[in-house]
């Protein structure tokens, strides 16, 4: 029987993972179902899966197909190199204004948690300031050049109550500043001076730059899939390298997971990467996420992040109960209530996206 | 003696068919293939093209002297894009 694009897009997700079920096709795959395979491993950004697999002789591959995956791969790969060197000069910059910083996901994780950079493929870069200096960093990147995808509701708003901003250089790179790593009531939880906690670094074409310690950087990987209501599977293999190959302090993690009450979205990640990547090796994150039972009121958080289509406005009202001070949840909630001019061109009127949150809510807490 | 060995501002990706290098200052990518990885593993410190010639020579069974010129010739190559720097003794 011939694998389905599905089912080959999984075995390469799962490539040399130890315990998994997933088996290669045994056969290059139909020239039917190839053009739909590949797209989906550039989207998913498992190029560097794929063509680890490829390297191995575990994915058999037509000449063609083969001279493909070096082609996807190689382009795959320089457009990380440009992003690196984005990354050299954004961090060079930000040092210069005393903004300190951490890199996130992709760019991190290709360096420190994967044997070989080339397999793990990204497509934007990820950093972290602090709330504190979000104002500065965001002004900075606009001086340089940077575009803001959006603005800030008001002003302060993302310092204070925001996940973060995305912003574009001119060749069309993107960069996700973070404050946190979620939007929504789970980031808000966030212990956020656990993630400035002693930095793992690293060097970019001699380079030192620096990421959060593995732990954090795990946590981070599951709240990618976590709260994801169409989780990538290059999420899923992050998580998988951390579980089964990373020296991981399981009790650290814990404790930072349960510091900021991300149990459920933990849970829920660590669950889809075994189901996904079909991991028969039980570990005990494994164990405990498959045992775990979510409790109603998580139940309905997470609901707001894992029901498809509600919006981020949703997400922001439900923020309130995770917002401590009394005075704090009113800015944040005339923040949202009146916003500024600049933040509602273009996005409708502040009804009819109240109106729309709103509804979210009731439909995402009804569903959960 | 010159001996050469990796930019100090050199971003690189193995691939498939090679190895992608750039360097972060500026300029285009350069793609170097065949025994591109061996070659550039060598020069992560001070190398003279002579002893990488024989090395990569060793490696895959071949005589110095059938090696040596390309070697020397990816080593120009590199050096003109600024991916190696010559060290002078």
């Amino acid at each position: 029987m011939t694998a389905s694009a599905d089912e080959s897009l999984r075995a390469v997700a799962a490539f040399a993972l130890p315990g998994t079920l997933h088996d290669m096709p045994h056969e290059p795959l139909p020239a039917g179902v190839w053009p739909s395979f590949l797209a989906r491993v550039r989207r998913d950004n498992l190029t560097g899966q794929l063509a680890a697999a490829v390297a191995a002789e575990a994915m058999p591959v037509t000449d063609d197909q083969c001279a493909e995956v070096t082609a996807v791969h190689r382009e795959s790969m320089h457009n990380c190199l440009l992003l690196e060197r984005l990354l050299i000069s954004t961090v060079r910059s930000l040092g210069e204004h005393g903004i300190d910083y951490r890199v996130l996901k992709g760019a991190a994780y290709a360096h420190l948690d994967y044997p070989d950079p080339a397999c793990r493929a990204f497509g934007d870069l990820d950093l972290l300031v602090r709330s504190e200096q979000f104002d500065l960093a965001a002004s900075l990147l606009a001086g340089e050049g940077y575009r803001r995808h959006f603005p800030e509701p008001r002003r302060g708003f993302d310092r204070r109550f925001n996940k973060g901003a995305t912003f574009t250089t001119g060749d069309g790179f993107e960069l996700d500043v973070h404050r946190t790593l979620a939007l929504g009531p789970f980031g808000l939880r966030i212990r956020l001076d656990r993630l400035w906690a002693d930095p793992d670094p690293f060097t970019v074409g001699g380079t030192p730059v620096l990421s959060m310690p593995l732990e954090q950087r795990a946590l981070n990987a599951c709240f990618s899939v976590g709260i994801d209501a169409a989780p990538r599977l290059m999420g899923m293999r992050d998580i998988a390298e951390f579980l089964l190959h990373a020296p991981m302090d399981r009790d650290l993690f814990m404790t930072l997971v349960d510091e900021c009450g991300a149990a459920p979205v933990v849970a829920r990640a660590i669950y889809l990467t075994w189901r996904d990547l079909a991991i028969a090796d039980v570990t005990a994150l494994s164990a405990w996420a498959r045992r775990y039972r979510i409790e109603e009121r998580a139940r309905r958080d997470l609901a707001l992040y894992t029901y498809p289509g509600v919006s981020t406005t949703a997400q922001s009202l439900a923020s309130v109960r995770a917002i401590p001070r009394l005075r704090d949840k009113a800015s944040f909630l005339a923040a949202l209530v009146f916003p500024g001019e600049d933040f509602v061109r273009g996005r409708g009127s502040m009804h009819t996206r109240l109106r729309r949150g709103l509804k979210d809510l009731r439909r995402a807490t009804e569903s959960a | 003696m010159t001996t050469y060995v990796r930019g100090p501002d050199v971003l690189w990706r193995s691939c498939l068919d090679g190895l992608l290098l750039l360097r972060d200052s500026g300029g285009e990518a350069v793609h170097i293939t065949g025994s591109a990885f061996e070659l550039w593993q060598l020069f992560a410190h001070p190398r003279s093209v002579d002893s990488v010639g024989a090395e990569i020579a060793a490696l895959y069974r071949l005589p110095v002297d059938e090696v040596l010129p390309h070697v020397r010739e990816v080593v120009d190559q590199l050096v003109g894009q600024g991916i190696l720097r010559g060290v002078t003794r």
